[in-house]
């Protein structure tokens, strides 16, 4: 499976690094942080250097809703001349869907893009709302609206949807039998899940939200449909296992964990502190803990060769790459072509990690709170309650 | 079927056609195979249930075998079996009323006999019969309509190389987005062991979808291949019965059948997932992945 980078503000040189140390396979622009013209060089830039790369640009119309308000933060979105701020009574018209999506595809025809993906609004609450059913018909109109472009890219929907919505089961259910039931479907699915805060680690390591993310991801590739997931962070390899094509992730905490909070103005504070990627922990640890394990336990290293950037503490710009390398080289070890092995491999990395940190526990080393075992619970009874609807059992 | 009508009584209705033989019997049908000038056909009788005190009883029961009669005239697939040479006329019998028309007669044997002959089919044997249900169920689609009644007793292995399994009787058909066809809604029709887990939901005629027929497929294939329906113990009651449709997942086929390609048998056990989303839903992709097993 394919590993982007969730590119945000600041990319620096990250990107051109990533992609020439073969961490990642491509990246996602995001219009808020990057003016447009500066976005088209940088493409064009990675094109010249690295052709093989995908390169995809996220619309973020999903703020479209209360781009209005004097507190949203949209960046440099508004550079986009398809991008204006509408209402969902003006969204409920077929016809403002369609003109949305025909202005955004003419906006990006010139742009040497992988593949388009489509824009699309958030569905904040669950998927029998207002809004689920104006998110169903960009899906639907998608494609449709974008062969008349002319653009001969594949054409990737967006779905974007808060992790309440994934709580509900049968809502949820409902609406996968819909999605992929479509007469003339995209050729993918850019998924975003949308937690409260990009901080707020429970929203996303919950066991239904994991459950049904898997689900989604499965659901859409049995059905041909290639899934890009966005934000997907330590997620990915969960998601690979059960039929994604993608995952992403980026240097800032919500470049890691979506939530609409990145369009709302940040509430400043102190540089967060440096991490690492532990591949046996399935987490981030800081860097001073990952000092003080290893002394006992080598295994919490990834052995790997962005590793000799943690000694000394390393600069901000290479904490990411340690991320991409680890989570290329997770990639490589759970994901297989088979989903029961992918499965199993799984579940052993989880049981892996869940003995390590006891080791730590018992040599009374603390760790704070984001680096606890916390996710593990959540992703073992998340696997096993997809596969348990999955019929895996 | 309560009042069955004699031979003779149907003779004297059916002057044109002889030599009744009876195929089967079902709630409100039965079928004859008779003679009809140099033809075999099936002569099929469906009696119109009604209700002295509600008129539309009858209404609605003749408007259903009615379109049961015109999907099936509608269809040009050689794997849905075709309208025969008596057109649907209505008859009286005592105080019954019927309608009588007639279908071909396909001659060979179902696979339910198959399976009760211990007949073990081969892979090439098993995708044959998955791509003819497939271009039946594909072309049923197309009209809006699911079959919801695919089961090894409606599906003839005939001996006509160029149509070597045929789909029988459409009268459970349900037309999407049409009117309801039973007057209780809440009542989920077909063959307890071959219902959709979806249909036992709530209100599932409003998500009802192709997808079931697919569901039906999978799990004729498996009964097929194995001999075993995993959801068919008939010592159960009822609702243990659709406990099992709703939640149990039936063992893997490659179980039952190792000597079957392993990439088939995950294919049939795909079709049978009780969530409609994890079948694949798109028909000419899963005839090109049965035509890989010919």
């Amino acid at each position: 499976m394919k590993l982007y980078a969730q590119i945000g503000h600041g990319p620096g040189e990250k990107l051109s690094l990533g992609l020439s140390e073969g961490l990642i396979d491509g990246g996602i622009f995001s219009p808020k942080d990057m003016q447009k013209a500066t976005m088209k060089s940088r493409i064009a830039e990675i094109r010249r250097t690295h052709a093989e790369a995908d390169v995809f640009v996220d619309p973020q119309f999903y703020v479209s809703l209360f781009a209005d308000s004097p507190t949203t933060n949209i960046g440099y979105i508004s550079n986009w001349e398809y991008f204006r701020s509408l209402r969902k009574s003006d969204l409920e018209l077929p016809q403002t869907v369609e003109k949305v999506l025909k202005e955004y595809f003419d906006d990006v025809k010139e742009m040497d893009l992988t593949a388009v993906i489509a824009p699309n609004i958030h569905i904040s609450q669950s998927f029998d709302s207002r809004e689920a059913v104006i998110a169903k018909s960009f899906i639907r109109l998608a494609k449709p609206v974008f062969e008349k472009s002319g653009n001969p890219r594949p054409l990737y929907a967006s779905l974007v949807v808060c992790r309440e919505a994934l709580q509900d089961r049968r809502e949820f259910e409902e609406f996968i039998n819909d999605l992929t039931m479509l007469q003339n479907p995209p050729d993918g699915v850019y998924l975003i899940v949308a937690g409260r805060s990009s901080e707020a680690r429970s929203d996303y390591f919950h066991t239904d939200v994991i459950a049904n993310w898997m689900l989604l991801n499965l659901s859409l590739s049995i059905n041909g449909i290639q899934v890009i997931n966005g934000y997907s962070d330590i997620l990915t390899p969960f998601l690979g296992v059960v039929g994604a094509s993608a995952g992403a992730t980026g240097w800032w905490s919500n470049l890691r964990m979506f939530s609409m909070d990145r369009f709302f103005p940040s509430g400043g504070g102190r540089q967060p502190i440096t991490r690492y990627l532990s591949k046996v922990l399935i987490n981030r640890i800081t860097f001073a803990e990952k000092d003080a394990i290893s002394r006992f336990f080598e295994e919490v290293v990834n052995g790997l060769p962005h590793d000799a950037d943690y000694n000394p503490e390393p600069e901000r710009a290479a904490e990411v790459l340690q991320s991409w390398e680890a989570l290329r080289s997770l990639n490589d070890e759970l994901v297989t072509g088979d989903m029961a092995t992918g499965l199993d491999n799984c579940r052993n990395a989880i049981e892996r990690a869940r003995e390590l940190y006891a080791d730590i526990a018992a040599q009374g080393i603390p760790l704070d709170s984001k680096s606890r075992d916390d996710h593990l619970t959540p992703l073992e009874e998340g696997l096993g309650q997809f596969e348990e609807r999955a019929g895996l059992g | 079927m309560e009042n069955k009508p004699s031979i003779e009584d149907i003779l004297r209705e059916v002057p044109e056609a002889s030599n009744f033989e009876e195929l089967g019997c079902g709630g409100y049908k039965v079928a004859y195979k008779a003679q009809i000038g140099a033809r075999v056909e099936a002569v099929k009788l469906a009696c119109i249930p009604s209700d002295e005190k509600d008129p539309s009883v009858r209404e609605e029961n003749m408007r259903r075998i009615r379109r049961e009669i015109d999907v099936l005239g509608k269809c040009s697939t050689a794997y849905l079996v075709k309208l025969g040479s008596i057109a649907p006329r209505d008859c009286t019998i005592g105080s019954n009323e019927y309608l009588v028309y007639s279908e071909e007669y396909i001659p060979g044997p179902p696979l339910r006999k198959l399976i009760l002959d211990d007949y073990r089919p081969t892979v090439a044997e098993l995708a044959e019969v998955g791509i003819c249900l497939l271009q039946a169920v594909q072309e049923l689609a197309a009209m809006n309509v699911i079959h919801r009644d695919i089961k090894p007793d409606n599906i003839i292995k005939s001996s006509d190389p160029d149509r070597p399994y045929v789909l029988l009787d459409l009268g459970i058909a349900f037309h999407v987005g049409g009117t309801p066809l039973t007057r209780d809604t809440n009542r989920v029709p077909g063959t307890l062991y071959y219902i959709a887990p979806e249909m036992l939901d709530v209100g599932f005629r409003q998500n009802l979808d192709y997808r079931a027929d697919l569901y039906t497929i999978g799990l004729s294939l498996y009964e097929f291949a194995s001999g075993d329906n995993p959801f068919a113990h008939r010592s159960d009651p009822q609702f243990t019965t659709l406990y099992r449709i709703k939640i149990q997942t039936p063992n893997a086929l490659h179980h039952l059948r190792s000597d079957l390609p392993i990439d088939f048998c995950a294919l049939v056990d795909q079709l049978m997932k009780k969530l409609p989303a994890l079948r694949p839903s798109n028909i000419a992709a899963l005839r090109k992945r049965l035509e890989g097993f010919r």
